[in-house]
């Protein structure tokens, strides 16, 4: 992937987008490592949506927090962050509309984005419209973050300019 | 550019399933990233599980 620098132009959108993936990056590693660390509460909630059969609920309450973990792990990096952004814009998307179903059949429930965090930090765990408006947030910050390229602190770009630079 | 992104996506999502995979395998058989294992028993109840008094000898 050719290395981007911030265009004279747009720093302002090159510098916004590194601090959305700082942003993005925190929150998933954190909420990911969360729910890793207790797999059966997260699972709980995804049985609190019902929306899938039984064993689709075990699937992905083993299979979400390590995807989320992951692709946090890609924006830390730097490697392959743009296509985990993309990624992470969505399963926010998913998130918005599970949540959108379960506000429309009038269940109220915990939205389950941070895990077992959401209790040891009072954190806002509930399924309404704030965290719709939380994850639209992230989509935005998420496009950002795949339209900007951002390669600061990015291994994808250290290795492309080192690729890249005469002998 | 759009095939190589969702190339590399494809590539993510089984990245991500076959280490859910692996930590679930590991769990199933008693091998715990986060929590604490089970503190090893000490060697007196191990000598006196096999007959012995607990005492060495």
């Amino acid at each position: 992937m050719a290395v981007s620098p911030p265009r004279a132009s747009a720093p302002v959108a090159y510098r916004l987008a590194v601090l959305f993936r700082l942003v993005v990056l925190g929150i998933f590693l954190v909420s990911g490592l969360a729910k890793i660390a207790d797999p059966v509460r997260f699972l709980l909630t995804l049985r609190e949506f019902r929306l899938l059969p039984g064993m689709l609920e075990s699937f992905f309450a083993v299979y979400l927090p390590w995807l989320e973990f992951l692709l946090g792990l890609c924006l830390v990096l730097g490697i392959l962050h743009r296509t985990a952004a993309l990624l992470i814009a969505g399963l926010n998307g998913v998130f918005i509309v599970a949540i959108g179903s379960v506000m429309v059949r009038g269940i109220e429930v915990d939205c389950g984005c941070f895990g077992l965090l959401a209790d040891v930090l009072h954190l806002p765990d509930l399924a309404d419209g704030k965290a719709i408006i939380r994850n639209l947030i992230l989509i935005g910050m998420c496009l950002q973050i795949f339209r900007s390229d951002v390669t600061m602190w990015a291994l994808e770009g250290y290795f492309s300019t080192r690729c890249s630079a005469p002998p | 550019m759009i095939r190589k992104t969702i190339l590399e996506a494809i590539c993510l999502l089984l990245l991500a399933l076959c280490i859910a995979l692996l930590h679930h395998s590991l769990s199933s058989s008693g091998i715990t990233i986060f929590k604490k294992r089970p503190a090893a028993r000490p060697f007196t109840t191990l000598m006196m599980d096999r007959g012995g008094t607990g005492h060495g000898g």
